[in-house]
């Protein structure tokens, strides 16, 4: 299977400060790879990397088939508007079927009566989720998630994480950094431990169960520690 | 050229939806009559002082337009990152600064069309009211005054594109946008008067040519000729008008160009 998208000895350099160090890896269609890490290792760093937010200082990515979706860490969106004209928006820039744009508000379970209310009156989680739903509008190959779950309750974790295994099986390759070490196990099929900007180890994930994320809990503290 | 019609009427409309826009809508539509009130103390010169006024009114929110609404729509997308919404559509880092450049200016355009109509309605009532103290036409020539008075803030915004385009946050932006501003009012008048015949008779040639070069850098915001020579019904040269016009427009050109350039090289963290 081709790679949606390949990191070639990615490193990036502020000043002195060596934030993503000499990282490669490849994500295939379908498949979901979660970046874990402490606060600083470089994750969403190399997320903007990959975007092209940000300029690597050396290596490349390349995603030949697609360009990137993102869910940023803390998203912002224009307040002014409702979420409805921010994703009839993005149709019209990518010329996609404007239905769209209320398909996936509806997807992210953004009540009907809030998609045309201006964002500034949105609760954080509705602001998460229409976000999400701008990040997914349009079946996106490659998606890059920055803590997805941020500001959503336990039941909206739930329905966030139902909605991006479906796009998964979709065939949609997934990119997502996160602190919640038991939802990512249940997305992702391999998760890369990030500290001090390397990937120190590359964990297959087995059986998506809570014992795993214990394990993989523990490693993280490891490597966080050393 | 879809994603750019696209941004510019996402822009349009995010600038039109915010509070602030309805409220500089309104008002605009209610100062030229409120400006009749310390007109009428004039009443000998009661055409020429009123369309001063309105051009003094126009320059005072076209700079709050800019401060007010302008500043912060480029603070949020650079420092909060909402222009990763954009980038990673994607779209070219120079297609998203000219779209929003755009869509700025042309947030511009109904709040003119509404201080010009009310203000050419405030001109037809007192033409009726003191046909006496107001010249015929003056209406009109506040329209053509309008317009032109626009340009140089076209300039500015431009510049306020290049300030962003590498600033890093809004402190910074705005106090550069000031200077820049302070400067662009009050240095022109005063290298227009350097090079006066009267000085330049009396100064080396290369002075005149430097302060000919310093003043082309940059735009002459205050526009007190086209201001003068219209509320004094003084004819103004149409060649004169055109260079004016190309003049600012290359400036916010180039501006645009440089913006481009240092954005693009620049790390959206």
């Amino acid at each position: 299977m081709p790679a949606v998208l390949t990191v070639t000895n990615l490193s990036k350099q502020y000043n002195h400060n060596l934030v993503v160090d000499n990282i490669s890896y490849s994500l295939h269609s379908g498949e979901a790879v979660g970046l874990l890490g402490a606060n600083g290792a470089g994750k969403s760093t190399m997320i903007k990397c990959i975007l092209g937010l940000v300029h690597p200082s050396h290596g490349s990515t390349s995603h030949p088939d697609s360009s990137p979706s993102y869910l940023p860490e803390l998203p912002q969106l224009p307040t002014s508007l409702s979420a409805l004209a921010l994703l009839r928006f993005k149709c019209s820039a990518l010329g996609l079927n404007p239905a769209l744009a209320e398909k996936s508000l509806m997807e992210v379970n953004l009540s009907t009566d809030s998609h045309k209310q201006p964002i500034s009156q949105y609760s954080k989680g509705m602001r998460q989720r229409a976000a999400l739903a701008m990040t997914l509008c349009g079946n996106p190959k490659l998606v890059c998630l920055d803590e997805p779950m941020s500001g959503l309750d336990a039941l909206g974790r739930v329905e966030v994480l139902s909605l991006l295994k479906e796009k998964k099986e979709q065939g949609a390759a997934f990119l997502m950094s996160s602190h919640i070490v038991s939802d990512m196990v249940q997305l992702c099929d391999r998760v890369l431990i990030m500290a001090h900007g390397k990937i120190c180890e590359d964990v297959l994930i087995q059986d998506h169960s809570l014992e795993e994320a214990k394990a993989l809990e523990s490693k993280l503290a490891q490597w966080t520690i050393k | 050229m879809n994603q750019l019609f696209s941004l510019i009427w996402f822009t349009l409309k995010e600038v039109a939806f915010q509070r602030i826009y309805k409220i500089l809508l309104f008002s605009l539509i209610i100062i030229p009559w409120l400006l009749l009130i310390p007109t009428s103390l004039f009443m000998l010169d009661m055409g020429k002082v009123f369309m001063d006024m309105l051009f003094t009114a126009l320059h005072a929110w076209l700079t709050a337009y800019l401060f007010f609404l302008a500043v912060p729509l480029l603070v949020r997308d650079v420092e909060q990152g909402i222009c990763s919404i954009f980038l990673t559509l994607p779209m070219s880092r120079g297609l998203y600064l000219w779209g929003r450049f755009i869509g700025v200016i042309s947030s511009i355009v109904p709040l003119l069309l509404c201080y010009i109509i009310s203000a050419v309605a405030a001109f037809f009532w007192a033409e009726s009211s003191w046909p006496n103290y107001v010249l015929p036409d003056s209406g009109l020539s506040f329209c053509y005054g309008s317009m032109l008075i626009l340009m140089p803030y076209l300039a500015l915004a431009a510049v306020l594109f290049l300030i962003a385009a590498g600033a890093s946050g809004s402190a910074e932006i705005t106090l550069f946008l000031f200077s820049v501003w302070l400067i662009c009012w009050a240095l022109p008048p005063v290298l227009d008067a350097l090079q006066n015949i009267e000085v330049a008779e009396s100064t080396p040639a290369w002075t005149g040519m430097l302060l000919y070069g310093i003043n082309q850098l940059l735009p002459d915001l205050s526009s007190s000729q086209i201001s003068l020579s219209l509320a004094h019904q003084l004819p103004l040269h149409p060649t004169s008008v055109f260079a004016y016009c190309i003049q600012h427009v290359t400036y916010a050109v180039l501006a645009l160009i440089a913006a481009s350039m240092v954005f693009k090289r620049r790390d959206l963290s």
